[in-house]
């Protein structure tokens, strides 16, 4: 039922900090809400489907799922690329956690949303930000009862407590890698370092699988399904500390700062840091009676700036590899470089945001993950960019032609899936219908094969389906005028045009 | 179906309708020496196709009689088939009547690997229905939007396929605090929420809320919200379109 709006009696007000904190957080590309299966508790609001929830799709054609805003769009930092960078004389605004949480209940009750991501400015310190994210996400669980999706970002630089305490709350966690490379960071975030946000990585990785084992999930890709009973049992712990803190806080006004705290810990067995937002204290408390806490549960996820500083797709595929691999990132997301400061160190690009490389990239990202392929298998240092004219799959088939044909009533699951038009549903089931007869050509039309791009690549009990010559120019040039003009496709809302993604791509 | 009916079972234009006909088929099959396949078929609504040669019985919706169908699709086949059964029964096409009973004619014998045999074309087609049905309802329960009316939330829906039965668990897992109603314009049905209560389906259009005389801030703020979300640099109606269709628009608040 309805909360108070109390916080949000300055309607004109909150619409300010709603619509400059929105256009804030705009430029952050993961929308996505899936990763978790939760069921309600029954009682109070809230669930999450695992393949995600789609509510709405924005004028750029990406989906909605989740209200996307900064806390604040103060900073203390510089980053040359970033509208809230601290040189830039912007209208500053802020949040408070009620009126975050405010929003997010109201706006998901109406079924706008999904849940919430909440990213922010460095305000303070990175510390005193993080404080801030944590506080807001503990309000909301515990004293909103809030069940939904929760999408946070860690801070590089803030401490390891609040950032372990904070993803007890939330659902997915992201640190930003923002450059490919290194040097990137330096030069265009000066104030920010690569260790700061390897590390805070890290440590959501190790937790991640901690947790994972003790729910007995071995992998970190796959989808977690709540133990709804265990979950709300620790939401409950945090409950019990949310309702000792507001015990303390009316006794702080009795009582001040020594005082307060010692009474605290010997009432309710609250060690309260002053600085290190005094919730968390008491959430740990709690939290760790639970061996089995959920700890995000639907993932990790990263995003790097694509096209601002000069890196090479290959430079940017071995990266993703990497995060894929050894932080065992959920997903990587590709952010097409818009020049938001005309910044004249920067690249503007005339022709318009680089669309057409960001979707290539993510194309390349869905072999990586799915298809078994490796970066270096893709690119080379000798030929570092994706072709603009094919996509990344097709690319590969023409230049290894020696591999093919491949004779669909017998090749085994990974040759299959490296055919162009062949996508991993439509492979599985050549295996499953295999074994009751042959195969033609009509009936892996009907299987979902794209012929069109496979017919090059393939035979049907030893024939090709027209006796095209294998020749690598010959091949480029029908595959070329296969390709559908370039309607570029987005990471959240998938593509209708490239038959790996499916339409609603958040599934995975 | 190979050849023309010889048998026509005109039902109600309802989930229960259709359940009932099935039953009555049943029991007309066994009446029969020798069936051929589509020997009975299944008109549903006012659609009858009025034939010369075919013997024409009305079916009287009977709750009891559709239980039994359901019960014995539970039993004898899977609960996934029956889960197919069901969407499929949800969606608008003619034909819904006729795959159905064609594919419980298939199923029995076969019990629960019925659901594998997609050689067969009303077990081909139930599947495409159902799936058809499926995707419908996981979009609506994103589009669906609540207006808060003071007492209860409300909504207005305008699906091609009879979603509701098939999203009613989702909100109710969902929203258990909240008193709410969607109502489905085409059918003038309603699914009726209470608090902490189960849903019900209700039937009329007494629903006429006019929701624009509501004065909401939420609606305005969310409305802002969606204008300034979008990337001006990357505008791109063409795949907007493609993703929402402007059909799916008409009761979405962002975009009156
Ligand atoms: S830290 Fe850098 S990227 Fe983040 S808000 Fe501040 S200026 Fe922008």
């Amino acid at each position: 039922m309805a909360n108070e709006i109390s916080v949000a009696s300055d309607w004109d007000g909150i619409m300010e900090k709603l619509t400059i904190l929105a256009d804030s957080a705009k430029y952050d590309v993961a929308c996505t809400s899936s990763g978790v299966e939760r069921k309600g508790d029954g009682k109070h609001m809230g669930s999450a489907a695992g393949c995600g929830i789609c509510h709405s799709f924005a004028a750029d054609g990406r989906c909605i799922s989740l209200l996307k805003i900064l806390f604040t769009n103060e900073c203390i930092y510089d980053c040359r690329y970033c509208v809230n960078r601290s040189s830039n004389d912007v209208k500053r605004v802020s949040f408070t956690p009620e009126e975050v949480c405010v929003l997010t209940m109201e706006f998901y009750r109406r079924n706008y949303i999904e849940g919430l991501f909440l990213s922010s400015g460095i305000i303070g310190s990175p510390d005193y930000t993080m404080g801030l994210l944590y506080e807001t996400l503990f309000l909301l669980r515990t004293k909103y009862h809030f069940h939904g999706y929760i999408h946070v970002k860690g801070i590089p630089g803030a401490s390891s407590d609040l950032v372990e305490l904070t993803g007890y709350l939330a659902d997915r966690m992201s640190v930003n890698l923002e450059f490919p490379t290194a040097e990137g960071l330096r030069t265009l975030a000066p104030n920010k370092v690569r260790q700061n946000i390897l590390t805070p990585m890290r440590q959501i990785q190790n937790g991640i699988k901690e947790s994972r084992l003790n729910h007995g999930v071995y992998s970190m890709k796959s989808r977690v399904s709540i133990d709804e009973k265990t979950y709300y049992s620790q939401i409950a712990g945090m409950q019990e500390s949310y309702d000792k803190l507001c015990d303390y806080q009316s006794a702080k006004g009795v009582l001040r700062g020594e005082k307060a705290a010692k009474v605290a810990e010997g009432a309710w067995g609250l060690t309260v840091r002053e600085n290190a937002k005094s919730y968390g204290v008491a959430q740990r408390t709690a939290a760790l009676t639970h061996a089995d806490r959920y700890f995000v549960p639907a993932g990790q996820s990263t995003q790097m700036i694509i096209g601002a500083t000069g890196e090479t797709d290959y430079q940017i595929m071995s990266v993703s590899e990497a995060l894929y691999n050894r932080f065992g990132m959920k997903r990587v997301f590709y952010s097409a470089f818009v020049n938001v400061n005309q910044d004249e160190t920067l690249p503007a690009f005339r022709e318009g945001v680089p669309l057409l490389r960001e979707h290539r990239l993510y194309q390349a990202d869905f072999l990586l993950r799915f298809y078994g392929f490796k970066a270096d298998e893709l690119l080379s240092e000798c030929r570092p960019n994706f072709n603009e004219r094919i996509d990344p799959k097709c690319d590969w088939a023409v230049r290894h032609l020696e591999q093919f044909p491949v004779e669909i009533n017998t090749a085994d699951y990974y040759t299959l899936l490296r055919v162009p038009g062949i996508g991993t549903k439509s492979a599985r089931r050549i295996l499953a219908a295999r074994q009751h007869g042959k195969l033609d050509f009509d009936a892996i039309k009907k299987m979902g094969v794209v012929l069109k791009r496979a017919l090059y690549f393939i035979t049907c009990n030893g024939r090709m389906m027209y006796n095209t010559p294998i020749e690598e120019n010959y091949i480029t040039r029908q595959l070329v005028y296969a390709e559908k003009p370039a309607q570029l496709l987005l990471p959240d809302g998938g593509s209708a045009h490239y038959e790996q993604l499916s339409l609603f791509d958040f599934a995975v | 179906m190979n050849n023309y009916p010889s048998l026509i079972l005109q039902c109600e234009d309802s989930i229960e309708g259709i359940l009932t006909a099935i039953y009555d088929a049943f029991v007309e099959k066994n009446k029969m020496h020798s069936y051929q396949d589509g020997d009975i078929s299944i008109a549903i609504g006012d659609n009858l196709n009025v034939n010369l040669f075919a013997r024409e019985i009305q079916v009287k919706t009977d709750l009891e009689k559709a239980q039994k169908t359901l019960s014995t699709i539970q039993s004898r086949l899977s609960y996934r088939a029956y889960k197919n059964i069901m969407s499929a029964l949800c969606h608008f096409s003619l034909d819904r009547g006729d795959a159905a009973l064609g594919y419980l004619i298939k199923g029995f014998p076969m019990g629960a690997k019925v659901t594998e045999a997609l050689s067969d074309p009303y077990v081909m087609r139930i599947m495409e229905l159902s799936r058809k049905v499926d995707n419908e309802a996981h979009l609506f329960c994103g589009f669906v939007r609540f207006h808060d009316l003071g007492k209860f939330l409300y909504s207005e829906v305008e699906p091609k396929c009879n979603v509701l039965p098939q999203v009613m668990e989702y909100f109710e897992d969902r929203f258990p605090n909240e008193h709410y109603v969607i109502y489905d314009l085409r059918r003038k049905m309603a699914l009726v929420h209470p608090a902490y209560k189960n849903s019900f389906f209700v039937y009329g259009d007494e629903w006429n809320v006019d929701v624009s005389k509501q004065q909401d801030h939420f609606e305005t703020l969310w409305t802002e919200y969606f204008e300034h979300i979008a990337i001006k640099e990357r505008k791109n109606p063409r795949c907007q379109r493609n993703l929402l269709p402007k059909w799916y628009r008409k009761n979405m608040v962002e975009f009156k």
